[in-house]
């Protein structure tokens, strides 16, 4: 199974090149690719001088935009299997066989990390949390997904999402969406127990005083998703 | 509605209709997107050269004065033209993002290509 390991980065250049050796160390048979998002600190030079397999965004397009982009590659060179990791060495590289194993075997559409399920490893705040379950419970509520955590940026999706992604998917804070897309779709979400860490270097994307307005653009955006959303639309 | 407001607001359409006219002539505005502005244009030009619409609308509307049915209209065509800005914004910010996406791709094609040589 051709398997790409797509890292969105956008300023990380504490992290960037012990992330990527950690994937090259516990999955050496994966492709990698580093969508820099048009970093403005040293993420592009580090990934040109230590000759990672990147490719740089010549606009800021965020999260969404840039995670697209490495669907956009996996589906233009024919992967199979495209995971998605966060580039701050939040999640660890050595869960990924186990989150492949469902889409090799056909058992799912889309593998989601989930720091819920066992209780393992970096929790996030209080705050956090109960905004996940709210999330959670909303996304339960409009197209019946049993998805724990649903923020969680570590996952696997098969050549059909692949080609789904590549075409749909949403720019700001995609994540909660995307399971959304993928019940919609007719995929099978599995969710797979993984320990997270906090982030080593940098700063997160979303800072506290955004994490209301966050909260209510994703309910939000959750909701008309699924009133919108045209089944068997021809991308 | 009182002559004198018939007569200034028809001086105002024929200048914003004039101003549209020039800007479409001078290729500043594409056709495509200036015909809801026309077509509001033309929609106040019918309702000054036939008041009594307005007279109704204000009776439909519940409106006390005639002339506040006049705004009403003014800001519903200015909110439909708006959520069409909106739309277009949306279809350009679309097509910009998959513009850039596909752009750096190319152009690790060619990076990878001359770094291999």
């Amino acid at each position: 199974m051709k398997t790409l390991i797509i890292i969105p980065a956008y300023n990380e250049s504490k992290n960037i090149a012990d992330v990527v050796k950690n994937i090259r160390q516990k999955c050496p048979d994966c492709d990698y690719i580093i969508v820099n998002d048009c970093s403005t600190d040293e993420t592009p030079v580090i990934c040109d001088q230590s000759n990672f397999n990147h490719l740089d965004l010549c606009c800021n397009l965020g999260i969404g935009g840039g995670v697209q982009s490495g669907y956009l590659f996996a589906e233009k060179y024919g992967y199979d299997c495209a995971i998605q990791i966060d580039g701050d060495g939040q999640h660890d590289p050595a869960f990924i066989p186990e989150i492949t194993k469902p889409i090799e075997s056909g058992e799912a559409d889309v593998v989601i990390g989930s720091r819920f399920i066992e209780n393992e490893g970096f929790q996030s705040s209080g705050m956090r949390r109960f905004g996940i379950r709210f999330l959670s419970k909303l996304i339960k509520l409009v197209c019946k997904a049993d998805v724990k955590d649903v923020t969680s940026g570590f996952r696997a999706v098969n050549r059909r999402f692949i080609e789904i992604f590549a075409h749909d998917y949403a720019d700001d804070y995609p994540e909660p969406e995307a399971i959304v897309s993928t019940v919609l779709n007719g995929g099978k979400i599995k969710e797979i127990p993984v320990i997270m860490h906090e982030r080593t270097g940098g700063v997160s994307s979303i800072s506290p005083l955004k994490s209301v307005y966050y909260m209510i653009k994703v309910s939000l955006s959750i909701l008309l998703f699924r009133i919108t959303f045209k089944g068997g639309e021809k991308r | 509605m009182s002559i004198a407001l018939r007569t200034s607001l028809l001086i105002g359409i024929a200048i914003y209709l004039i101003i549209i006219l020039v800007l479409l002539r001078k290729k500043r505005l594409s056709l495509k997107y200036s015909l809801l502005w026309i077509f509001t244009g033309l929609v106040f030009f019918i309702l000054v050269l036939f008041p009594q619409i307005v007279s109704f609308l204000a009776k439909l509307f519940g409106v006390i004065s005639p002339v506040n049915a006049v705004f009403v209209c003014l800001i519903f065509f200015i909110l439909l033209i708006l959520i069409s800005l909106t739309s277009i914004v949306s279809l350009q910010q679309k097509r910009i993002k998959s513009l850039i996406q596909h752009l750096s791709l190319l152009q690790k094609q060619l990076d990878d290509k001359t770094n291999s040589k």
